[in-house]
């Protein structure tokens, strides 16, 4: 059964990168292919004893919501802890999506940080732009985006220098590439085979020429149908 | 004892359902009328079962019968009732038994209004669905007993994860699943006209209307979904691109398409091939989106259970019966005889085109979601699709099918006058500039794309209203005959023009919040006051509060006028849930009008502040409004008399001079 090996793979494939997501202490970049973590699978992995202890996670975070804490939510004093040790970067507030203390003066310059903070991926969440996660790492590339944008970077050279840190898998907007050409051509692809296809069976059967009523069906048509009704069916088409 | 008569009532269901699949499939092979008439006492059995065993789950939930395995899991003797119903199905085998429960009351329901099909085609109708309802009991029986004991049973139960606990919840999923399953009876009704080889006007008449039940209650379940995310999940968005979204989206879009192709091979007995094929597609959808969801292919909090074991069942479930269906197609597709022509302008045109479009959407949304999942199980690269990908691709795609909506409707069957239409269209096309030069006015002529998307959606409105003011024939004749002919108008008619205008109205919201909304994020203190929106926001402190099964910190805001009157109050809470030590914020919502404001706690500051997060959201009640109108434009439809129980009869003398007419 080929797409039950297929689907096993694919699993494991799945089962690897979620085990292996880089999940980092705030503060510290990760390179690409270092640093990473295998503690979080508990959050994602169904429970299967019952009764060990009342605070395993049973359901994997929300939809877009951020395995690293619940935002807006108290976090615990020893993760406050670690934060305030490690937060080299950043003023000693908890981690929160766009806190108040990483918006930039400026109003252009911040408008700029937000919109590429939309298009960037926070690496440990589930489908989660870094300017809606509360995960440190999030924070921790919002101020970096922050950083490069006052050293004068265009938003180009922003997205460069993250990818070149964190890898393709950052950009939630896939560049255009030969690995991604289907992806992009694909709407492309359909709409014209769609458009090409209505054309040429458009051209093969002609619709039949409409001819006007004849005499003799004009008089059959007045004896069944009277004035009246002929009006009424007017509006109804 | 009840649990055990609720698996038992499962397993007869499924050797039930068994014969359900194998002998009306056969007798009507064969011709053997008894075999024949037993898909209709099976089917209305089955359902008894599914009834009887959902009960029975439920029974266990209420009384917190915790050597339930499932209700340890997933409830707490200390929640609220309403949320113990819920818990039923907020989680992977009670939300598996719903979407079984559904299938077979569709069973059911095809079983009972069936009376005037052809015998042969009901058997095959009802023998097809037979298969999809073995093998989805199959599923449950084998990986998914919702019924399994524990021994010894626990004091107590583990709760069911708190932002689950919501009235949304108990709304959300059993309407998404009436919308995603009715479509299997479409996938039932092309299988089995694949089967016969021919589509006569009983298939016709049939799949329109269910088409359009499951579009109504799929398009109100997304919505509910959309708003349960909005004000739940604490953080203002209405719509992420979630691959879990997408899921129920792809249907939606796909039955769309459905709903309109089908108009045309009712009306004209054209599109015939194509329509069986949307129809196979649209089920094939739900079913993905069940695979995706369920299986832990993808992770949210939708996905109950990672257990691949059950990823892979429903995987050779989908692989069955979409590869199945879609081979059955292009065997047999030739045999169906394609029906009556047009030009490319007119109102079968129209459509094809609504269909072109919203199939490339569709396709665009399955390839977004797939794409990650496929490249990474082939190459092993990663990469992310997210919302900028889906905005760039299908945002586009919606203008050209948004501008041709009012079109559709005015244009006539078989061949149309495009010109003529325009001409009709010109109020509403005044209107629509009218409206991009306000816009431009207000905004000073910053906001260009909003400017154009909100006259895109005047004129989608407008669109509608042109059409039952010209059907009427305001204007034209005297107010008193043009009433008269407005009550007239078949309720099909007030269908469209409610369900585009619900578009329209939608459209607007959308365009509206994602332009104008503010969003504001602070620190606080008590007593500090705010600019929003022409108001004052005045934060009044935290105060803690005490609920059945949490305990919260209340944030207390209150709105001030510019008389500094106060004018509401909001309470932004974050809660605490010690069942599962798990924390959530309930937003703050005030609404005025079609506004709100939005308000969301955050983390306190060192300085003994708090952050909050303050939205201003213009118009956004308008994109759910705008849903509520599209379902009830597709309820009014299903209303219309052409379709009502009884019709039949009376719709068959005209049948065959139309026939000849357009012959």
């Amino acid at each position: 059964m080929p797409s039950a090996v297929f689907f096993k793979h694919f699993i494991f494939r799945w089962k690897r990168w979620r085990d292996s997501a880089p999940l980092c202490p705030a503060g510290h970049l990760p390179r690409m292919g270092g640093d990473f973590l295998s503690s979080v699978t508990s959050l994602f992995s169904e429970p299967v004893a019952i009764g060990e202890s009342g605070n395993h996670s049973q359901s994997p975070p929300l939809r877009g919501r951020c395995p690293a804490g619940q935002r807006g939510a108290p976090r615990d004093s020893i993760k406050l802890g670690t934060v305030l040790a490690f937060a080299l970067l950043l003023a000693p507030t908890p981690a929160q999506a766009v806190t108040p203390d990483e918006i930039l003066p400026d109003p252009a310059l911040e408008q700029r940080a937000r919109a590429l903070s939309a298009e960037l991926r926070c690496m440990v969440c589930q489908n989660q732009s870094i300017d809606d996660s509360n995960a440190d790492l999030a924070k921790d590339l919002r101020v970096l985006v922050r950083e490069r944008l006052k050293a004068g970077d265009s938003n180009q050279q922003v997205l460069d220098f993250v990818v070149a840190r964190y890898g393709e898998f950052v950009l939630l907007k896939p560049q255009f590439e030969t690995k991604t050409i289907l992806l992009w051509g694909f709407p492309v692809l359909i709409l014209l085979i769609g458009a090409g296809f209505l054309v040429v069976s458009a051209r093969r059967k002609p619709a039949a020429p409409i001819l006007p009523l004849s005499d003799e069906e004009r008089r059959k048509l007045a004896e069944i149908m009277p004035p009246a009704m002929e009006d009424e069916d007017k509006q109804k088409v | 004892m009840t649990v055990e008569i609720g698996q038992f009532a499962l397993i007869l269901a499924l050797t039930l359902s068994l014969v359900q699949s194998i002998l009306p499939v056969f007798g009507a092979w064969r011709h053997d009328g008894r075999m024949m008439a037993v898909a209709v006492p099976t089917a209305f059995a089955v359902f008894a079962l599914i009834v009887l065993s959902f009960v029975i789950l439920t029974h266990a939930y209420v009384v917190s019968d915790f050597s339930v395995l499932n209700v340890v899991e997933n409830s707490h003797s200390q929640k609220p009732m309403l949320y113990k119903i819920t818990g039923v199905w907020g989680n992977h085998e009670g939300s598996m038994l719903l979407w079984v429960l559904i299938l077979t009351f569709f069973g059911a329901l095809v079983a009972f209004f069936g009376n005037n099909l052809p015998p042969a085609l009901k058997a095959n109708v009802l023998g097809v669905h037979g298969w999809i309802t073995t093998a989805f009991l199959f599923f449950i029986v084998a990986t998914s007993n919702p019924f399994r004991r524990i021994v010894p049973a626990p004091m107590e139960g583990q709760d069911l994860n708190p932002i689950l606990q919501d009235i949304g919840l108990a709304i959300h999923p059993p309407l998404l699943y009436l919308g995603y399953v009715g479509f299997s009876v479409c996938f039932s009704f092309a299988v089995a006209a694949l089967i016969e080889g021919r589509i006569d006007a009983a298939w016709a008449r049939w799949v329109r209307p269910w088409t359009l039940t499951a579009w109504v209650f799929l398009t109100g379940g997304i919505a509910m979904g959309s708003y349960w995310a909005y004000y739940e999940l604490g953080w203002g968005g209405w719509w992420f691109w979630d691959p879990v979204e997408n899921a129920s989206f792809m249907p939606w879009l796909a039955g769309t398409a459905l709903l309109h192709s089908a108009l045309v091979m009712e009306k004209r007995s054209a599109l015939k091939i194509w329509t069986v094929l949307l129809a196979l597609l649209t089920f094939s959808l739900s079913l993905l989106g069940t695979f995706l969801v369920r299986s832990g292919v993808l992770t949210s909090v939708h996905t109950f259970a990672t257990d691949p074991g059950r990823g892979l069942f429903i995987l050779a479930i989908l692989t069955l019966f979409i590869g199945g269906s879609l081979a059955l197609f292009a065997f047999r597709a030739q045999t169906l005889s394609s029906g009556g022509l047009f030009q490319p302008i007119s109102r079968e045109g129209a459509l094809v085109f609504n269909n072109l479009f919203l199939t490339t959407a569709t396709a665009t949304v399955l390839i977004g979601t797939l794409y990650p999942l496929l490249l990474e199980a082939l190459t092993g690269d990663k990469i992310s699709v997210g919302a900028p990908f889906f905005n760039m691709t299908f945002g586009p795609l919606m203008i050209p099918l948004l501008a041709a909506v009012p079109f559709g409707p005015l244009l006539a069957w078989k061949r149309g006058d495009l010109l003529g239409v325009g001409q009709r269209l010109m109020t509403a096309f005044a209107l629509a500039l009218l409206a991009v030069a306000f816009i431009l006015y207000r905004t000073s002529a910053h906001e260009v794309l909003a400017a154009f998307g909100i006259g895109l959606a005047v004129w989608v409105m407008a669109g509608s209203l042109t059409d039952l003011a010209l059907k009427s024939g305001i204007g034209k004749v005297s107010a008193a005959t043009a009433l008269a002919r407005f009550i007239g108008l078949p309720r099909s008619v007030f269908g469209t023009a409610l369900a585009h205008f619900g578009l329209g109205i939608t459209l607007l919201g959308v365009v509206s919040v994602t332009t104008f909304g503010t969003e504001q994020v602070v620190a606080m203190k008590p007593g500090d006051t705010l600019p929003v929106a022409g108001y004052q926001l005045r934060y009044d402190g935290l105060t803690p509060a005490t609920g059945p099964n949490y305990t919260e910190q209340q944030g207390r805001f209150t709105l001030l006028d510019k008389a500094a009157r106060p004018v509401d109050t909001i309470i932004s809470a974050k809660r605490f849930y010690p069942a599962r030590r798990t924390p959530t914020t309930e937003a703050g919502i005030v609404t005025h009008g079609v506004n709100q404001f939005y308000i969301s706690l955050g983390d306190d500051m060192a300085g003994g502040g708090i952050v909050v997060r303050i939205w201003w959201k213009p118009f956004v009640t308008l994109i759910w409004l705008g849903a509520l109108a599209m379902m009830m434009g597709g309820f009014v439809s299903l209303l219309d008399r052409r379709l009502r129980v009884g019709a039949p009869a009376k719709a068959k003398a005209p049948r065959p001079v139309r026939a000849e007419a357009s012959a």
